[in-house]
């Protein structure tokens, strides 16, 4: 039995992207070197960068963060259990507090950890009534039960606050083909698959009269697309002065050569540049493991390897080069049931786990409390429950870092229970 | 304070100021991948009502020359799962599959249908990434069979696809350890909608159903790669779904599931509404939701009479512009330009860098059909105009398609081609100026192309 998806296909649809990095390598060798910082003078609040990651379709929090202390954790995943800290696996889990420890993949975060710069947040997820992925998405992203809503939170965050540097031409940043509605509705924000082959093709560049003629054509008609076209404009010209192929890793620890590596790259290049964005989100797909799901050292081992490898990079990077104003979050839509199913995968569960990094998280420390994974103590008989609300760990970041103290018009009709996770 | 953004509707352009006057243009535009001479003179036939009748009878309408270069240029895809399983020639496969997805679209004349086969292939998305192209050839090939049929019909070709049962995991659902993924978005995203009024016990008794529902693995067997129902893993026993008692047992009883979920009113109003939103627009007027939604519950799921009620009321000419999809955006020009063949490896790489390559969306609700997700990939989609106009997909544009003796007849070719004669003033200028600089200079033609693709009002339909 075949059971690959096409290789061939896959290289062939790829090849525009590896073409993209080709010719950011070439920038690299011709760029006189790094510009240091395309600043514009700053205005405003100083808030906090932040970014977002999304881990697409419910990420097992058990396996991110294995609760290796709770002995029905080893009952219920006999195959899809991260190997104790104290057994002689390769794999073992990496121990935080005798309780709690990191997979062996995950392991590269414990720098940060050890650094009080990663927090971990437990058992942290929405309420949920239908372990749906879209359902789970939309009401994670828009934070509001109404359907008419289509805004998401961070978008909704940028509308209603003063840019923090008042000349800038871009503050929100999806680093996706569409735009990630968590950033929906946001002031001069934008879907920019790869930031560093942003531009027009090169007919348009030879010739500036047609680009000309087409933003004449473009600002003649009130619709969105003039918005849309004119934030393009100027989201080039502002992509191109920070050159991203010039741009050089300052930490010990390098991006992996994969696409993650490459967003994580340029989105350490963006926020080092300091053009004034303000959020930036991150997709991080194929999370949904319910069959195979290869814990220890198949696709959930691979992908958590090249999630924390990359995160331990950026966090490394921004470090060396002294930028703080940052914090990055990382939440998936749901967490899995907590028993795997016979096809050696998890279904769709409820409780999670969540990351916090950055300069100003108290980290080091799980937080959240622990219900349990004994047999009266599970959601529904399968899930772990929800002890945590993550929209009290988003108010922290939007009010202690953001600056923004109207959390009601970002999480309408919640009231945050704070953990502390953030110094203010 | 609100949450702001909850009433924020979105600014799409009026019909008015694009210039689109004639009512027929506005529905036609709506039906297909944009208007040629052959849907302005199927016009004089009826006008809409007629031409319309005329798409739902689609294997009626001559689609010939078509259908001869898809048999040669696409053999693969009239293999059985079988015996693409037994090959090894994943490119040609991907290659033929795509190749035959992005003609159809181009070239035929049965534009309604393909519409519905994009529909379709979106609500029961599967994606490569997951799932091989040996098995997403005979699903593809299936889908398209059924889309104009009964919607149970084509909701078991979907159910009894070996490219579903592993997409969505049902190849590894037990009786001893069900797998619920392929039974939760049954419910959720095939039928009954996530409004539906199911509960986890309806998600967890319907996985049950379907359980032994699997592909068959023994590359010794003469049905290798095709779909089994294994009894040994099925659950066996009474299930409740929905409320309601299944007593049939083994593979009917997941077929008796199938009929209760394709019939049900839930379905019915789901379904319509998407149907709805595909062709009208994204606000659902009530009235037309509840008489599509009667229709299809009246006809056992009849796909052409729902389209007939959502197609022919006058809710279509009525509602705003919608935004075309990049795949949308990439037919049309096709369409537009007269482009007749093309390189299907460069073109697709074109459909990359828009974020809209067939069968790569990963989770199982299928491409966005929003300005929302859309607009922003804005860049993507000018820079994909100028790159058809100038070959780099080493797809010719034939020019005579547009020369003339003139600077109006150059202009006036191109505006009847890209837009049936009617776009915004400030395009129309646009383009016209630009060819006034040297109608008989093929690079100004090209760059009248290039701006007509990348103008504002070709971006919607």
């Amino acid at each position: 039995m075949r059971h690959q998806a096409c290789r061939e296909y896959e290289s062939l649809t790829r090849r525009s992207v590896l073409k993209g990095s080709a010719y950011a390598l070439a920038a690299a060798a011709l760029a006189p070197g790094w510009l240091p910082q395309v600043a514009y003078a700053s205005g405003g609040a100083v808030r906090d960068v932040v970014v977002t990651v999304f881990l697409r379709g419910g990420a097992d929090g058990l396996s991110l963060v294995p609760p290796h202390g709770d002995s029905n954790y080893y009952n219920l995943r006999p195959t899809q259990a991260v190997p104790h800290p104290s057994s002689g696996h390769s794999q073992k889990a990496v121990d935080l507090n005798g309780f709690f420890g990191l997979s062996a993949a995950m392991s590269p975060l414990k720098g940060a950890y050890d650094d009080q710069n990663l927090a971990i947040i437990h058992a942290v997820g929405a309420e949920n009534w239908s372990r749906s992925h879209f359902d789970a998405m939309k009401w994670m992203e828009t934070s509001s039960r109404e359907l008419a809503v289509n805004t998401g939170w961070l978008g909704r965050h940028l509308s209603m606050t003063p840019p923090m540097n008042s000349s800038t031409d871009l503050r929100g940043v999806s680093m996706t083909y569409g735009i990630a509605r968590i950033l929906a509705g946001g002031d001069k924000t934008l879907p920019v698959p790869s930031p560093d082959d942003f531009g027009f093709q090169w007919v348009l560049k030879e010739n500036p009269e047609l680009l000309e003629s087409l933003r004449s054509a473009y600002n003649a008609q009130e619709n969105e697309l003039k918005a849309v076209f004119n934030d393009t404009v100027h989201t080039i010209s502002l992509l191109e002065a920070i050159q991203f192929g010039a741009y050089t890793t300052s930490g010990t620890r390098q991006y992996l050569e994969d696409d993650l590596g490459r967003t994580m790259k340029a989105t350490a290049a963006l926020m080092h540049a300091n053009v004034g964005i303000e959020a930036i989100h991150i997709d991080v797909p194929d999370w949904d493991t319910h069959e195979g799901q290869g814990t220890v050292d198949g696709d959930l081992a691979a992908r958590m390897t090249t999630l924390a490898g990359n995160l331990a990079a950026l966090y490394d990077d921004l470090l060396a080069k002294g930028i703080t104003r940052w914090t990055l979050v990382v939440h998936s839509e749901f967490g899995r049931t907590a028993a795997e199913n016979n096809s050696g995968g998890t279904d769709h569960g409820t409780g999670g786990a969540m990351f916090v990094m950055g300069p100003s998280v108290n980290g080091g420390q799980v937080y959240g409390t622990w219900p349990g994974l004994g047999p009266d103590q599970l959601f529904e008989n399968q899930d772990l429950v929800v002890t945590t609300d993550y929209r009290s760990v988003l108010c922290e970041i939007v009010t202690r870092r953001l600056l923004n103290p109207n959390i009601g018009a970002l999480f309408p009709g919640f009231s945050p229970t704070y953990l502390n996770i953030l110094s203010a | 304070m609100g949450v702001a953004g909850a009433t924020q509707t979105l600014a799409v352009p009026r019909t008015s100021s694009l210039n689109w006057d004639n009512p027929s243009y506005r529905v036609l535009r709506r039906m297909g991948y944009g208007i040629t001479d052959f849907e302005i003179a199927q016009l004089n036939q009826g006008g809409i009502p007629g031409y319309v009748g005329r798409q739902l009878k689609h294997k009626s309408v001559s689609d010939g020359s078509l259908e001869t270069i898809v048999r040669i240029h696409c053999p693969l895809l009239r293999r059985s799962v079988t015996q693409l399983m037994r090959m090894s020639n994943d490119e040609a496969m991907s290659q033929q599959l795509v190749a035959m997805s992005m003609m159809r679209p181009v070239l035929s004349k049965r534009q309604v249908y393909e519409r519905m086969v994009e529909f379709w292939l979106d609500h029961f998305n599967i994606s490569l990434e997951k799932v091989e192209v040996a098995m997403l050839i005979p699903y593809v090939m299936a889908v398209r069979e059924n889309a104009m049929g009964s919607f149970l019909t084509l909701l078991k070709a979907t159910a009894t696809s070996p490219a579903m049962m592993m997409y969505l995991d049902n190849y590894v659902n037990y009786g001893t350890s069900p797998n619920q993924n392929y039974g939760r978005e049954l419910l959720e995203l095939h039928t009954l909608g996530v409004d539906g009024g199911y509960s986890q016990e309806d998600v967890i008794q319907c996985a049950l159903c379907l359980t032994g529902w699997t592909i068959e693995f023994d590359d010794s067997k003469s049905n290798f790669g095709a779909f089994k129902f294994d009894s040994t893993a099925h659950a066996n026993g009474n299930k409740q779904v929905l409320g309601r008692t299944i007593t049939a047992s083994g593979r009917a009883q997941g077929e008796r599931l199938l009929e209760i979920l394709a019939t049900h009113p839930s379905t019915a109003r789901n379904i319509c509404r998407k149907l709805i939103r595909w062709f009208v627009g994204p606000a659902v007027p009530p009235d037309l939701l509840a008489a599509a939604s009667a229709r299809f519950l009246t006809t056992n799921g009849s796909i052409t009479e729902v389209l007939k009620v959502i197609l022919l009321s006058p809710s279509i000419a009525a509602s705003p512009p919608k935004l075309k999809r990049p795949f949308h955006l990439f037919a049309s020009a096709a369409r537009g330009t007269g482009m007749n063949k093309w390189n299907v490896a460069q073109m697709t790489e074109g459909l990359y860098d828009l974020g809209h390559f067939p069968f790569l969306w990963g989770p199982p609700n299928g491409y966005p059909d929003t300005t929302a997700y859309w607009s922003g990939g804005l860049l993507a989609r000018i820079n994909f105009g100028f790159d058809l106009a100038v070959d780099a997909y080493q797809s010719k544009i034939p020019l005579n398609n547009f020369r003339g003796a003139t600077a109006l007849s150059v202009s006036q070719k191109l505006e009847k081609r890209l837009f049936a004669g009617e776009l915004a003033s400030s395009d129309q200028s646009m383009i016209r100026s630009i060819v006034a600089e040297n109608p008989a200079d093929d690079n100004v033609i090209r760059g009248g192309i290039a701006l007509g693709l990348a103008s504002p009002t070709f971006q919607w339909y």
